[in-house]
Protein backbone atom coordinates (compact mmCIF):
# COMPACT_ATOMS: atom_id res chain seq x y z
CA UNK A 1 0.00 0.00 0.00
CA UNK A 2 1.48 3.20 -0.79
CA UNK A 3 0.72 6.69 1.28
CA UNK A 4 0.33 9.94 0.16
CA UNK A 5 3.72 11.57 1.87
CA UNK A 6 5.02 8.34 0.17
CA UNK A 7 3.33 8.90 -3.14
CA UNK A 8 4.47 12.68 -3.15
CA UNK A 9 7.76 12.01 -2.11
CA UNK A 10 8.11 9.18 -5.11
CA UNK A 11 6.46 11.52 -7.50
CA UNK A 12 8.88 14.64 -6.23
CA UNK A 13 11.66 12.22 -6.66
CA UNK A 14 10.74 10.98 -10.54
CA UNK A 15 12.56 13.92 -12.58
CA UNK A 16 15.81 13.30 -10.20
CA UNK A 17 15.73 9.19 -10.51
CA UNK A 18 15.48 10.03 -14.24
CA UNK A 19 18.29 13.02 -14.72
CA UNK A 20 20.60 9.84 -12.68
CA UNK A 21 19.64 7.10 -14.97
CA UNK A 22 20.40 9.46 -18.19
CA UNK A 23 23.75 10.33 -16.65
CA UNK A 24 24.79 6.98 -15.41
CA UNK A 25 23.80 5.38 -18.82
CA UNK A 26 24.03 7.77 -21.37
CA UNK A 27 20.81 6.74 -23.20
CA UNK A 28 17.52 8.40 -23.09
CA UNK A 29 15.44 4.98 -23.51
CA UNK A 30 18.04 2.83 -21.52
CA UNK A 31 17.33 5.76 -18.72
CA UNK A 32 13.43 5.29 -19.11
CA UNK A 33 13.36 1.88 -18.92
CA UNK A 34 15.59 2.49 -15.63
CA UNK A 35 13.15 4.18 -14.09
CA UNK A 36 10.47 2.60 -14.76
CA UNK A 37 11.71 -0.80 -13.43
CA UNK A 38 12.82 1.51 -10.61
CA UNK A 39 9.18 2.14 -9.96
CA UNK A 40 7.81 -1.09 -10.36
CA UNK A 41 10.25 -2.63 -8.08
CA UNK A 42 9.78 0.47 -5.29
CA UNK A 43 5.85 -0.23 -5.22
CA UNK A 44 6.35 -3.76 -4.77
CA UNK A 45 8.75 -3.48 -2.02
CA UNK A 46 7.13 -0.52 -0.35
CA UNK A 47 6.60 -2.93 2.65
CA UNK A 48 10.38 -2.78 2.85
CA UNK A 49 11.01 0.63 3.03
CA UNK A 50 11.65 1.99 6.70
CA UNK A 51 9.64 5.36 7.54
CA UNK A 52 11.21 7.34 9.06
CA UNK A 53 14.51 7.10 6.47
CA UNK A 54 15.30 9.14 3.33
CA UNK A 55 13.06 7.90 0.67
CA UNK A 56 14.96 9.52 -2.21
CA UNK A 57 18.14 7.70 -0.98
CA UNK A 58 16.03 4.56 -1.25
CA UNK A 59 14.83 4.82 -4.82
CA UNK A 60 18.68 5.62 -5.79
CA UNK A 61 20.03 2.68 -4.21
CA UNK A 62 17.25 0.61 -5.95
CA UNK A 63 18.20 2.62 -9.12
CA UNK A 64 21.87 2.16 -8.71
CA UNK A 65 21.43 -1.50 -8.41
CA UNK A 66 19.83 -2.12 -11.43
CA UNK A 67 21.71 -0.09 -13.23
CA UNK A 68 24.95 -1.91 -12.04
CA UNK A 69 22.74 -5.04 -12.80
CA UNK A 70 22.31 -4.07 -16.16
CA UNK A 71 26.28 -2.77 -16.74
CA UNK A 72 27.19 -6.16 -15.65
CA UNK A 73 25.27 -7.99 -18.28
CA UNK A 74 25.87 -5.16 -21.52
CA UNK A 75 29.62 -5.19 -20.36
CA UNK A 76 31.01 -6.43 -23.93
CA UNK A 77 28.44 -4.52 -25.91
CA UNK A 78 30.54 -1.87 -27.62
CA UNK A 79 29.95 1.41 -25.58
CA UNK A 80 30.60 4.44 -27.87
CA UNK A 81 30.75 7.64 -24.99
CA UNK A 82 31.49 10.20 -27.81
CA UNK A 83 28.56 9.47 -30.02
CA UNK A 84 26.04 9.72 -27.17
CA UNK A 85 22.57 10.93 -26.91
CA UNK A 86 20.96 14.24 -26.00
CA UNK A 87 18.98 13.41 -29.13
CA UNK A 88 15.93 11.84 -26.97
CA UNK A 89 15.79 15.00 -24.96
CA UNK A 90 13.05 17.01 -26.13
CA UNK A 91 14.34 20.01 -23.86
CA UNK A 92 18.06 21.39 -24.34
CA UNK A 93 19.98 24.87 -23.27
CA UNK A 94 20.71 27.53 -26.15
CA UNK A 95 23.29 26.27 -28.80
CA UNK A 96 26.56 27.15 -26.53
CA UNK A 97 24.89 25.37 -24.01
CA UNK A 98 24.15 23.05 -25.82
CA UNK A 99 27.74 21.89 -26.65
CA UNK A 100 28.44 22.27 -22.90
CA UNK A 101 26.09 19.95 -21.98
CA UNK A 102 26.63 17.16 -24.90
CA UNK A 103 31.02 17.78 -23.54
CA UNK A 104 29.63 17.34 -20.22
CA UNK A 105 27.55 14.22 -21.24
CA UNK A 106 30.55 12.98 -23.59
CA UNK A 107 33.01 13.34 -20.58
CA UNK A 108 31.42 11.71 -17.64
CA UNK A 109 30.59 8.63 -20.02
CA UNK A 110 34.59 8.14 -20.07
CA UNK A 111 34.97 8.23 -16.24
CA UNK A 112 34.66 4.33 -14.51
CA UNK A 113 31.26 3.72 -13.64
CA UNK A 114 32.21 3.88 -9.86
CA UNK A 115 33.35 7.31 -10.16
CA UNK A 116 30.47 8.75 -12.22
CA UNK A 117 27.70 7.40 -9.95
CA UNK A 118 29.78 8.51 -7.35
CA UNK A 119 30.10 12.17 -8.34
CA UNK A 120 27.07 12.63 -9.76
CA UNK A 121 25.26 11.27 -5.75
CA UNK A 122 27.23 14.68 -4.21
CA UNK A 123 28.03 16.85 -6.75
CA UNK A 124 24.82 16.84 -8.68
CA UNK A 125 21.85 15.64 -6.41
CA UNK A 126 23.90 17.15 -3.24
CA UNK A 127 23.79 13.63 -1.22
CA UNK A 128 26.44 13.88 1.69
CA UNK A 129 29.16 11.54 1.60
CA UNK A 130 27.60 9.64 4.21
CA UNK A 131 24.13 8.61 2.25
CA UNK A 132 26.36 8.42 -0.84
CA UNK A 133 28.11 5.99 1.05
CA UNK A 134 24.94 3.85 2.22
CA UNK A 135 23.61 4.31 -1.63
CA UNK A 136 26.84 2.51 -3.06
CA UNK A 137 27.31 0.08 -0.24
CA UNK A 138 30.63 1.93 0.34
CA UNK A 139 33.16 3.31 2.90
CA UNK A 140 33.04 7.07 3.29
CA UNK A 141 36.94 7.29 2.31
CA UNK A 142 36.09 5.82 -1.13
CA UNK A 143 33.42 7.97 -1.62
CA UNK A 144 36.03 11.23 -0.90
CA UNK A 145 38.67 9.16 -2.91
CA UNK A 146 35.98 8.67 -5.62
CA UNK A 147 35.06 11.86 -6.49
CA UNK A 148 38.14 13.11 -5.62
CA UNK A 149 39.51 11.37 -8.46
CA UNK A 150 36.71 11.86 -10.72
CA UNK A 151 36.93 15.67 -10.48
CA UNK A 152 40.30 15.69 -11.55
CA UNK A 153 39.18 13.50 -14.31
CA UNK A 154 36.38 14.91 -15.60
CA UNK A 155 38.63 18.60 -15.46
CA UNK A 156 41.23 16.90 -17.67
CA UNK A 157 38.99 15.05 -20.23
CA UNK A 158 36.90 18.57 -20.53
CA UNK A 159 40.67 20.53 -20.58
CA UNK A 160 39.71 22.40 -17.72
CA UNK A 161 42.67 24.87 -16.02
CA UNK A 162 41.12 27.72 -15.15
CA UNK A 163 37.53 29.24 -14.09
CA UNK A 164 37.63 31.14 -18.01
CA UNK A 165 37.80 27.79 -19.03
CA UNK A 166 34.24 27.24 -19.03
CA UNK A 167 31.49 29.24 -20.25
CA UNK A 168 31.73 31.85 -23.21
CA UNK A 169 35.42 32.36 -24.51
CA UNK A 170 37.35 35.10 -24.37
CA UNK A 171 35.77 36.34 -27.73
CA UNK A 172 32.64 35.88 -27.08
CA UNK A 173 32.81 37.75 -23.09
CA UNK A 174 34.53 40.71 -24.59
CA UNK A 175 31.43 41.04 -26.96
CA UNK A 176 29.26 40.94 -23.84
CA UNK A 177 31.00 43.26 -22.17
CA UNK A 178 31.31 45.52 -25.39
CA UNK A 179 35.04 45.53 -25.36
CA UNK A 180 36.80 45.27 -28.80
CA UNK A 181 39.01 42.70 -29.15
CA UNK A 182 42.41 42.98 -30.97
CA UNK B 1 67.46 27.92 -16.25
CA UNK B 2 70.66 27.65 -16.36
CA UNK B 3 72.52 24.29 -17.85
CA UNK B 4 74.22 23.36 -14.88
CA UNK B 5 70.85 24.29 -13.19
CA UNK B 6 69.05 21.49 -15.86
CA UNK B 7 71.95 19.05 -15.22
CA UNK B 8 70.90 19.44 -11.36
CA UNK B 9 67.42 19.23 -11.93
CA UNK B 10 67.87 16.28 -14.47
CA UNK B 11 69.70 14.25 -11.48
CA UNK B 12 67.58 15.27 -8.49
CA UNK B 13 64.58 14.63 -10.98
CA UNK B 14 64.77 12.72 -14.04
CA UNK B 15 61.14 12.49 -14.95
CA UNK B 16 61.43 16.47 -15.03
CA UNK B 17 61.93 18.17 -18.34
CA UNK B 18 64.43 21.10 -18.50
CA UNK B 19 62.56 24.04 -17.85
CA UNK B 20 63.98 26.76 -20.62
CA UNK B 21 64.50 30.27 -19.77
CA UNK B 22 61.40 32.31 -20.06
CA UNK B 23 58.62 30.62 -20.46
CA UNK B 24 56.58 29.71 -17.25
CA UNK B 25 55.36 26.72 -16.86
CA UNK B 26 51.62 24.91 -18.02
CA UNK B 27 49.09 26.37 -15.50
CA UNK B 28 47.95 23.65 -13.52
CA UNK B 29 44.20 23.08 -12.28
CA UNK B 30 44.28 24.72 -8.66
CA UNK B 31 43.08 22.00 -6.02
CA UNK B 32 40.65 24.32 -3.89
CA UNK B 33 39.32 26.04 -7.29
CA UNK B 34 38.36 22.64 -9.56
CA UNK B 35 35.46 21.18 -7.15
CA UNK B 36 33.73 24.64 -7.31
CA UNK B 37 34.39 24.88 -11.41
CA UNK B 38 33.62 21.08 -11.82
CA UNK B 39 30.05 21.17 -9.40
CA UNK B 40 28.49 24.68 -11.55
CA UNK B 41 28.77 22.63 -14.40
CA UNK B 42 27.53 19.55 -13.00
CA UNK B 43 24.59 21.89 -11.18
CA UNK B 44 23.90 23.47 -14.85
CA UNK B 45 23.51 20.16 -16.53
CA UNK B 46 21.94 18.31 -14.03
CA UNK B 47 19.17 21.47 -13.82
CA UNK B 48 19.38 21.07 -17.88
CA UNK B 49 17.92 17.30 -17.45
CA UNK B 50 15.28 18.05 -14.64
CA UNK B 51 13.64 20.53 -16.71
CA UNK B 52 13.36 17.74 -19.13
CA UNK B 53 9.36 16.68 -19.45
CA UNK B 54 8.81 13.07 -18.39
CA UNK B 55 8.00 10.33 -21.57
CA UNK B 56 4.48 9.43 -21.70
CA UNK B 57 5.43 5.93 -20.32
CA UNK B 58 6.64 7.23 -17.05
CA UNK B 59 3.49 9.25 -17.28
CA UNK B 60 1.47 7.03 -17.63
CA UNK B 61 3.17 5.36 -14.31
CA UNK B 62 2.35 8.72 -12.40
CA UNK B 63 -1.52 8.22 -13.17
CA UNK B 64 -1.39 4.40 -12.28
CA UNK B 65 0.01 5.69 -9.05
CA UNK B 66 -2.21 8.59 -8.52
CA UNK B 67 -5.80 6.46 -9.52
CA UNK B 68 -4.14 4.16 -7.14
CA UNK B 69 -3.62 6.28 -4.50
CA UNK B 70 -6.93 7.85 -4.91
CA UNK B 71 -8.63 4.28 -4.48
CA UNK B 72 -6.99 4.15 -1.12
Amino acid sequence: MTTPPFRDELLRTLPHLRAFAISLSGNVDRADDLVQETLVRALANVDRFQPGTCLQAWLFTILRNLFRTEFRKRRREVEDPDGLMAGGLAVLPNQSGRLEFQELLGALAKLPHDQRETLLLVSAEGFSYEETARITGTQLGTVKSRVNRARTRLAELMNVRREEDFGPDRVVQAVLHGISVS
Amino acid sequence: MSDTGNRARAILWPSHPPLLAGRRPAARPLPSVLPTIIGDQLRRYYAALLEEPLPPRLLQLVRDLDERGSDE
